[in-house]
């Protein structure tokens, strides 16, 4: 979505400029601040079209300042943290972070992801039929299917595919899927959840151990991927 | 008191035995002569010197003369002493009585003399045995202070040393309630000890310096008997002895505390050498790569085509990845040393673990052919999931770089028991048996192997030992390492009818 404006907030100048760098050179409008008050302010002044958050920043909780944005925008937040903080990006997606990257990252993914955000954001949803590879979900009559044979899936076993689809493409943390299938009491119990996607990639999946759509995002939960 | 009353009880008994012997042998004597008679009274006189030492001995011996000769010598019921022979028999009596009875309380002396001999030896081996088994100083304290209790049989004993202040403070008791803070009273008597090195009495409490030569070492506090009352005097010189011994002990384990310091010291200094050397060694060979290739793009006068230009970056890109890796493995590192390694445990399914490790590793394992065997069903074990992933990429790591291109490497994963095993086998030239346990160390390399940092297996065992798992190559010496990570299974929360 070119023209799209993006505010990346990193404290160390030599990323700004690179990131910076590359988000213009891919057509986007870039606003780039080093602080976390300096964010806040940016987007009191022009909305964005998408966040670029480091969560390492040296004047305020990363976390906050997440949560604080998700309360004043609608845009999709895409938080880039160190390696070794799982704890951290799975806080932040659950306090409404769209995304993350782990640094250090390449470019191909920071696009990618960006791209995926903005598409959901734009409402280019995924409408009733989801194709992905030779699986195909129908929404409406609850129908999945695999090369043009249905594949039969337990209740739960479809809200978890029809979640993870929804979000294609971008990351949907282990408690987001719990409560989606469970309810909202769920949050901590993996291990239902990790049994019930092995059995549904066991039904859906080409080949189920190197799966090819319900990918593990380790420590922070699964990606369905749209192959391209 | 006691000794007054054993004495006249003595003297008694002397007096009413020779009394019973007289009368035993006035009754006896049709039958007998003299000599016999002269002899039984000896023999009391005798058995008096044995038991009750020479004061009753020739008081007995006196009445037993003034008896025989009142009584079997005549002229009868007269006491004369006419002959030569009288003098002579009286005189007999009083050497006996007095030779016997010296002779007797020697021979106590030397038995009582050796006894307490006896029990300072006791003691003291006693004593270097505890010490010598304590494993540090607040055990050694403790086991000279309970074995003071014992020795002099008293209720409490506490030992006190200087602080880091110079302060006098109780270090161990026996029994161990009694290690309080010492009251304003017993700090004066303590610090006087301290100066004067003197044994102190306080109440019923002693004070014994406890000293090597003249080096002071403490303080050791006696309490009294379970019947209230000091110990005795007659005890002060085993106190001493064994305070001597007691401070030697205590001085014996500060040098070795000091020496086992100063290795442990020595060997942080040679891996903190080692450190440095392979660390710099392994940033600077990928960092040397991206210099040249980055200069190299940027020289002007050099015209790349685009190919090249790829492919330089590509290289480039390649090394920025290992040297990721290889900080996160010394950031790891450093914290598995400091302890600070939490596994953020949830349940994961295994299968999908091992599955999801080796695609994430297969741009490394691009050389070799790669099998995963795991077991049907879903495994739920209860794990960090970065970290037993970490743990599984640099064993795919160790596979690919010691075994030869094209060669297979299986990965299989089994319960056995009550663990989860995981089994990582490749085809290179294996562990020598001599080296399988410290290949687990840090920067430890095998002999002629020197790609890698050497620290890859030693975060794997922090990072499996932090889940209560083991690490190990199965089967050392033979060709094909096969290393296994064992984690513990427990058992998860129900499932059922929560999947439909």
């Amino acid at each position: 979505m070119t023209g799209a404006r993006v505010l990346v907030v990193d404290d160390e100048a030599p990323i700004l400029r690179l990131l910076r760098r590359t988000l213009e050179a891919q057509g986007y409008a870039v606003e780039a601040v080093e602080t976390g008050q300096a964010a806040l302010d940016a987007v009191e002044r022009h909305r964005p079209d998408a966040v670029l958050l480091d969560l390492m920043l040296p004047d305020a909780d990363g976390l906050e300042v997440c949560r604080r944005l998700r309360e004043r925008l609608e845009a999709p937040i895409i938080v880039l943290s160190a390696r070794g903080e799982e704890r951290t990006k799975v806080d932040a997606l659950d306090l409404g972070a769209d995304d993350y990257l782990t640094k250090p990252f390449g470019t191909a993914e920071l696009l990618a992801r960006l791209r995926v955000a903005l598409r959901h954001a734009a409402g280019s949803h995924t409408g009733p039929i989801i194709r992905a590879g030779d699986l195909t979900l129908d929404l409406d009559r609850r129908l999945v299917t695999r090369g043009g044979t249905q594949v039969h899936l337990t209740p739960k076993e479809y809200e978890a595919l029809k979640y993870l689809a929804q979000h294609a493409d971008r990351v949907v943390t282990h408690r987001a899927l719990l409560t989606s299938v469970w309810g909202p009491q769920y949050g901590e119990e993996l291990h239902y959840l990790h049994v019930l996607v092995n059995q549904l990639r066991r039904k859906v999946e080409p080949d189920p151990s190197h799966p090819s759509y319900i990918l593990t995002e380790p420590g922070v939960g699964y990606r369905f991927r749209l192959p391209d | 008191m006691a000794r007054r009353l054993s004495a006249r009880l003595g003297y008694a008994a002397t007096l009413g035995g020779v009394a019973l012997v007289s009368l035993a042998m006035w009754l006896a004597r049709p039958y007998l002569a003299l000599a016999p008679i002269a002899l039984i009274h000896l023999l009391a006189v005798f058995c008096a010197a044995l038991l009750w030492g020479m004061g009753p001995a020739i008081a007995g011996s006196i009445l037993a003369f003034v008896a025989l000769d009142y009584l079997f010598v005549p002229p009868f019921f007269s006491l004369t002493i006419a002959a030569p022979s009288e003098v002579v028999s009286l005189a007999v009596f009083l050497a006996v009585a007095i030779v016997t009875s010296r002779l007797a309380a020697w021979a106590r002396a030397r038995a009582h003399e050796a006894e307490a001999r006896a029990r300072e030896a006791g003691a003291l081996l006693r004593l270097s045995d505890a010490s010598a088994d304590a494993g540090s100083m607040p055990a050694t304290l403790r086991a000279i202070a309970e074995l003071a209790t014992g020795v002099f049989g008293v209720r409490s004993c506490a030992i006190l040393l200087p602080d880091s202040m110079d302060v006098l403070r109780v270090q161990a008791a026996a029994p161990a309630a009694d290690a309080c803070a010492l009251t304003r009273d017993e700090e004066g008597i303590a610090a006087y000890v301290w100066r004067e090195q003197t044994l102190v009495p306080h109440g019923p409490t002693l004070y014994v310096p406890l000293r090597i030569g003249t080096q002071r070492v403490g303080i050791l506090r006696v309490g009294p008997r379970p019947d209230g009352q000091p110990l005795p005097a007659s005890e002060h010189a085993l106190l001493q002895t064994f305070g001597t011994a007691a401070a030697a002990a205590i001085d014996r384990r500060r040098l070795q505390d000091a020496a086992t310091q100063a290795e442990v010291l020595r060997r942080s200094d040679a891996l903190k050498t080692a450190l440095l050397g392979s660390v710099s060694h392994d940033l600077r060979t990928p960092l040397a790569t991206l210099k040249t290739g980055i200069t190299a793009l940027l020289q002007a006068d050099l015209a790349w085509d685009r190919q090249a230009q790829q492919e330089m970056l590509a290289a480039a890109n390649e090394e920025v990845d290992r040297l990721t890796r290889l900080i996160g493995n010394l950031l790891d590192l450093s914290r598995i040393e400091a302890g600070e390694l939490r596994p953020d445990r949830q349940w994961y399914e295994m299968g999908e673990l091992i599955a999801d490790s080796v695609r994430r590793a297969s741009a490394r394992l691009r050389d070799h052919r790669v099998t995963v065997e795991i077991p049907d069903g879903d495994l739920l074990v209860y794990l960090d999931y970065v970290q037993i992933q970490q743990v599984l990429a640099n064993l795919l790591d160790n596979a690919a770089k010691y075994s030869p291109a094209g060669g297979e490497i299986r990965v299989t994963g089994a319960v056995e028991a009550d663990a989860f095993v995981i089994r990582v086998r490749d085809q290179g030239p294996g562990i020598p048996a001599s080296e399988a346990d410290r290949i687990f160390s840090k920067f430890y390399r095998i002999n002629g192997r020197h790609t890698g940092t050497g620290l890859g297996l030693a975060i794997c065992r922090g990072l499996v030992e932090a889940h209560g798992g083991r690490i190990t190559v199965e089967n050392p010496g033979r060709a094909g390492a096969v290393f296994a990570v064992s984690l513990p299974l427990t058992t998860p929360p129900a499932l059922a009818g929560r999947l439909a």
